[in-house]
């Protein structure tokens, strides 16, 4: 997912101007000689983000400030990969299978053999039962399964099997299990007392680059791990310190660095013209989309009639031009569309291609129909009050601020909305959100839903009684039910999903959350998000691309990024 | 000595109302660095929301009363102790500070003595012969470039000398992997570490050179012009001196005085304007980290940044205020008269 | 002709050829570029100095004195120029010498003595280093004998040595003073210029110095160029007086007969405007109306608007003084004036 960062913004307008010099005077190509970098052997250059800011030696894998999430691929691994990307794939990684027991309340998952450690030692079923239980215990849970109690004990079964034993039946949690959590070394790790002030400078994993050379806080060398279960191409991965777009695509551009997750406006011209040859960009869609979220619970935007209308009543495909480059796509009224094409229900289309099209007529001639009325063009609700709408978004967030001011344009020329928008300061912004106060009693501000393997998530974080926290008080980090919507029956059919491992059932659910989904729309839909990475095929090949979309492509897609540094080559 | 004495005073006053306002602005800030950690990590959230469970105790350290908050902050203070990194967490502020301040210092100093060098000696040159041929190109010329802002002029140069030319290396502050070698009197003497770190310093001390340039020149230059036409210059030229002793010896002398104030508040305020450069280049100096530290929320290391800058200024106004009473005799009698 | 009588004349006389001239000029013009026009601070001054004499140059300010001082050693700086003449040292012109000679003439041959002493020593350093620079920008000695040197000097001048540590803002307005006069004579120069030296001291002080300076000239035998506004100083002092209106000379005599017998009515109009230095009681007339603008003088005899004589009574005197430029002429013996009525 992109990281919104208020400097995102601002360093996006600095790669605007960068990328306009480039653009009027085109690099000449092929000149770009090998770097330094390459000479030696085979390093892969990449980086995880562009606030490369380490002073220390620091690989802490379990909390935010140790390893970024490139490094922590690089140095350990999941049991699972598991990825939305390309439509959905699963890699087996450490755990070669897994197989629900007793009644859907034991998963045995079953381990690779002969995997080591990097210092040697074998890896077995304890190290991942103690991954588990010491997130437990020393609150460093991620998988968050322990620590919520969905998991009550994780035990060894064997040198080879892991048994998790569950609190209710929940199916829907095994790309959180298997794919989320970095399993770490018992020998070292018993011996950790306190994980948060634990540097682990010298890092033991599993992974592919694990040793850890020439450290500088502008740079250093992640060498390969002899005793790697897989075979390895090259020799490690080395990783720059950048904090600005500038700095970074001035290397990018001269052939210094190998895979970038890192955005450039004017993409084709500021970047694959350089050297058609070698360099390229892949914005891969789709993540979740982005959604405009009102006070749902806030007459009139309570009344389902009015958001369908105000679904109809704006031009995706302008959002998706004027304010993200048409990088990120017009979404579909039903959100998932994109996500989960395999799960879409193609019998609600129509009313699917209804609510994505813009067409206010028909708008509002449901208003009409609903006793909203017009007064000189301006809309009010059946209880005769003036429609208005606030909407925020932090300053400096050029895209949705963008994005913002078209809306309110649209919406008050369309539907007679009295639509008014605000750049706020960021942290306001943020207090606003979990506290719901959305600005005002109409607002409106942006986000985005959960996603996982299946579309349970996404329909769960904001259909569900479960994601649901009363407006007005504070809604817990990390929720976006920030709309404050949910429904009865949704709750149960998800419930009910994740109760059940039968595909076929579970397809008949989704169809009837979709179904409640587009009859209510919570939340309106406009673009499809999307990641942006570059990468130079000059030293590497085998990066995921649009046709060869095996895994999420920037770097700091955990895990996806375990997959992605195994799979390329030199060239 | 009373002159001093309430020069000091008024530093020591500034001091504290700097040492007070960083401690009041974080705190008067909405959000926290947990809020920014929620936007980064909001996928993972979504899907584990106890993610950053275990760095709340270590956020939240500002509870209780805010006058316990402020004499503890003051102890820590007059211990140099910053505290912990939030966004390097566990690294300790100093540490962050003791690695990039060197570079940061180097890059400041050696850029503001050399526009100061360079300026104030074209300044002279310029005004010596003013409405010349020299004079009507590089004025004109400085004032041209001094006009645009100095992360533009970094990012032309990292451009056109960098990309395009390839003279220099376009980031970070010697090449990865030069080992600095042995340490004398504190200082890497390899001879391959020093020429990197001077062609990796070029692109940046340039872009702080060609915004800072022309203020020099065109200081020296007004200064030097009302001097030239004083009696005793044209005494020094009846005397028969040399023309390089009366440029610099009598006029220009008389005409630094404002130029050396101006020197240690340029030093002071070079920090500041490092920021954006050290981002442009990449550079691992304190503007780098204030950078990381500002979009990250990272409170302690901001707040030791915002402390080094406070005192770097206070210091360099100092400096400028003892140096003036040094250079210029009348000062210290003005003073001794009170 | 006398050969000093010769000594003083407009461009209508034969020029200076005096061989026992220490400095001589002839002709000379300098003008300052204004936003208006070209003033003509200086216009067609001849005038020597021989050695040991002390010629007095009187006038009021802006009449060209100071212009005539910064001339003679080249200092005149843009935009400034020197538009005519010629100025010989020692039968050597000094418009003419490269800049090396013309540093090696300053000071050692002609040195100034300026009209602020305040204002003409570097504040930022000490009086002693720039004597010291004087000395050692001229001869080969080392600092400590440069520093020896300056330490006689001040003596010579009263003033202690220790003081040569001093900065300018340090010392009295006497002390000042004295050591530009210090300054003056470090390389034993010919010929002394000094502009107004006594101007902004005391009555009391004022006379100490031009004492000293007598008894300095007296011993070392150097010719002095005295430039004052205050006509009486002059009487005292000098052997002849050249008095100045408007860039042009209107009369020049020797110092006695000029006090007996001033035949200019600006000349007779200064004599009034200062009490005598006994501290006379006379009646301070003045001359009433105002210098007249050099970028635009008035026709005729510069001085005609504020004449006392130019009354129109006679016409054609007055046709003739609001028209033509009277020239120096030599009305007695050495004694020459620029006026219509002594035709």
């Amino acid at each position: 997912m992109r990281t919104r960062l208020s400097a995102v913004a601002m360093r996006a307008g600095i790669v605007g101007l960068f990328a306009c010099s480039f653009a009027v005077v085109p690099m000449t190509t092929g000149t770009v000689s090998a770097t330094p970098a390459h000479a030696g052997g085979k390093y892969l250059v990449s980086f995880a983000n562009l606030s490369g800011a380490w002073t220390t030696e620091n690989f802490n894998p379990l909390i935010p400030s140790g390893a970024d999430d490139f490094t922590r691929g690089a140095i350990y691994e999941p049991l699972m990969v598991i990825t939305q990307a390309g439509g959905g794939r699963t890699y087996k990684w450490l755990a070669t299978g897994t197989r629900w027991t007793n009644h859907k309340r034991t998963l045995i998952v079953s381990l690779r053999h002969h995997v080591r450690w990097s210092d040697g030692k074998p890896f077995t079923s304890k190290d991942v039962a103690f991954t588990f239980n010491y997130g437990k215990s020393h609150n460093v849970d991620l998988s968050g399964l322990m620590v919520s109690g969905q998991i009550t004990s994780v035990k060894p079964q064997g040198k080879y099997a892991v048994r998790f034993n569950f609190k209710t039946v929940d199916t829907v949690v095994l790309q959180q299990l298997l794919s989320a959590v970095c399993i770490i070394p018992e020998h070292i790790w018993k011996n950790v007392k306190n994980p948060l002030t634990f540097a682990n400078s010298h890092p033991v994993g599993t992974g592919p680059f694990t040793q850890v050379r020439d450290f500088t806080s502008q740079e250093y060398t992640l060498a390969r791990n002899k005793y790697y279960w897989q075979k390895l191409h090259y020799a490690g991965i080395r990783v720059p310190a950048f904090n600005s777009n500038t700095s970074a695509l001035a290397s990018m551009v001269k052939g210094q660095v190998d895979w970038a997750p890192v955005y450039i406006p004017d993409a084709k011209k500021a970047w694959v013209d350089v050297n058609p040859k070698y360099y390229h960009y892949f914005y891969s869609p789709p993540t979740t989309p982005l959604d405009m979220m009102f006070n749902d619970q806030a007459y009139p935007y309570s009344l389902p009639v009015l958001r369908q209308a105000v679904s109809m009543s704006i031009k995706r495909g302008a959002l998706s031009v004027k304010a993200e480059n048409g990088y990120e796509k017009p979404a579909r009224a039903l959100g998932l569309s994109y996500l989960y094409p395999n799960w879409v229900d193609h019998s609600l289309d129509k009313l699917n291609n209804k609510l994505s099209t813009f067409n206010p007529k028909a708008a509002k001639k449901m208003l009409r129909k609903a006793h909203f009325k017009w007064h000189h063009g301006k809309l009010y609700d059946p209880k005769g009050k003036r429609v208005s709408l606030h909407l925020i978004c932090p300053a400096g967030w050029s895209d949705w601020q963008v994005q913002l001011q078209i809306l309110a344009k649209s919406l008050s020329h369309s539907l007679g909305i009295n639509a008014t928008y605000d750049f706020i300061d960021v942290n306001t912004w943020l207090a606003d959100r979990s506290s719901r106060t959305m600005g005002g009693k109409y607002g409106a501000l942006f986000g985005t839903e959960s996603s996982g393997q299946t579309p349970y998530q996404y329909f769960w974080s904001f259909m569900s009684k479960e994601s649901y926290f009363p407006v007005n008080g504070q809604i817990p980090g990390g929720s976006w039910n920030i709309e404050g919507w949910y429904n009865n029956q949704a709750t149960k059919l998800l419930r009910q999903f994740r109760q059940t491992t039968n595909r076929k059932l579970q397809h008949r659910i989704v169809n009837q959350l979709q179904k409640i989904d587009l009859q209510n729309l919570p939340v309106i839909t406009t673009v499809t998000q999307a990641q942006w990475y570059t990468w130079s095929t000059q030293h590497f090949v085998g990066f995921p691309t649009a046709k060869n979309y095996y895994a999420y492509g920037p770097g700091y897609s955990y895990p996806d990024v375990v997959k992605v540094l195994t799979s390329l080559r030199p060239r | 000595m009373k002159y001093l004495a309430r020069r000091f005073g008024f530093y020591l006053l500034a001091f504290w109302v700097a040492v007070t306002l960083n401690f009041l602005l974080p705190r008067l800030e909405p959000g926290n660095p947990l809020q920014y950690l929620q936007i980064r990590y909001q996928a993972q959230l979504q899907q584990n929301p106890h993610l950053l469970d275990p760095l709340k105790p270590v956020f939240d350290t500002q509870h209780g009363n805010i006058l316990i908050q402020y004499v503890q902050y003051l102890v820590n203070l007059a211990h140099l102790n910053f505290g912990v990194s939030f966004s390097q967490y566990p690294a300790s502020v100093n540490t962050i500070i003791a690695s990039a301040l060197p570079w940061s210092l180097f890059l400041a100093g050696s850029s503001a003595i050399l526009a100061f060098l360079l300026g104030t000696t074209l300044g002279v040159v310029v005004a010596w012969w003013r409405g010349k041929p020299f004079d009507l190109t590089v004025t004109p010329l400085t004032m041209f470039t001094q006009s645009f802002p100095a992360f533009f002029g970094a990012m032309l140069i990292l451009y056109f000398v960098g990309v395009e030319a390839g003279w220099f290396p376009l980031n970070h502050a010697y090449d990865y992997g030069v080992q600095p070698g042995p340490y004398i009197f504190g200082l890497p003497w390899s001879w391959n570490f020093i020429t990197s770190v001077f062609s990796h310093a070029a692109m940046p001390v340039a872009a702080l050179l060609i915004s800072s340039l022309g203020g020099w020149l065109l200081g020296m230059r007004s200064v030097m012009i009302n001097t030239l036409s004083e009696d005793y210059v044209t005494m020094a030229e009846a005397k028969g001196l040399s023309t390089l002793r009366v440029m610099f010896m009598y006029a220009a002398r008389n005409a630094l005085l404002p130029q050396v104030t101006s020197l240690a508040i340029t030093l002071g305020y070079a920090l500041t304007s490092l920021v954006l450069i050290e981002t442009v280049f990449s550079y691992p100096g304190l503007g780098y980290q204030l950078v990381n530290a500002v979009l990250a929320r990272d409170y302690p290391l901001m707040q030791a940044l915002f402390f080094i800058i406070a005192v770097a200024m206070l210091i360099a106004n100092l400096i400028a205020d003892l140096t003036y009473s040094l250079l210029d005799p009348r000062v210290g009698v003005r003073s001794g008269a009170r | 002709m006398t050969a000093q009588a010769v000594a003083f004349g407009g461009s209508s006389l034969e020029p200076a050829a005096a061989s026992d001239a220490l400095l001589a000029v002839t002709g000379l013009s300098v003008e300052y570029l204004t936003p208006r026009g070209p003033a003509r601070a200086v216009q067609d001054v001849s005038f020597s100095l021989r050695p040991g004499e002390i010629l007095g140059l009187a006038g009021e300010s802006g009449c060209g004195k100071s212009t005539i001082a910064h001339a003679t050693m080249r200092l005149i700086k843009d935009p400034g120029f020197i538009t005519a003449g010629s100025i010989r040292f020692r039968d050597v012109e000094v418009l003419n010498m490269s800049s090396g000679a013309l540093r090696d003439f300053r000071w050692r041959r002609v040195a100034l003595v300026s009209q602020s002493a305040m204002n003409a020593l570097n504040p930022v350093l000490p009086v002693g280093t720039q004597i010291v620079d004087a000395l050692m920008a001229h001869e080969r000695i080392g600092r400590r004998q440069a520093r020896r040197r300056a330490e006689e000097l001040f003596e010579l001048v009263g003033i202690e040595p220790r003081r040569l540590r001093s900065y300018a803002h340090q010392l009295s307005g006497g002390m000042r003073q004295r050591s530009i006069i210090a300054m003056a004579l470090a390389l034993n120069p010919e010929v002394l210029i000094m502009d107004e030296p006594t101007t902004a001291l005391d009555v009391v002080v004022q006379r100490d110095i031009l004492q000293q300076i007598e008894d300095l000239q007296a011993r070392f035998g150097f010719a002095i160029l005295f430039i004052t506004h205050d006509l009486s100083l002059l009487v005292e002092l000098s052997t002849r007086i050249a008095v100045m209106y408007a860039g042009r000379l209107v009369e020049v005599a020797p110092a006695e007969e000029l006090l007996m017998r001033p035949l200019h009515p600006y000349t007779k109009g200064l004599m009034n405007s200062f009490p005598s230095i006994d501290g006379a009681n006379e009646r301070l007339e003045g001359i009433p109306g105002a210098p007249p603008d050099l970028v635009s003088p008035p026709s005729g005899c510069a001085f005609h608007p504020r004449c006392p004589s130019c009354t129109g009574e006679d016409r054609s005197l007055y046709r003739l003084q609001t028209s033509s430029r009277p020239e120096l002429q030599e009305v007695a013996p050495n004694h020459w004036v620029a006026c219509h009525l002594y035709r």
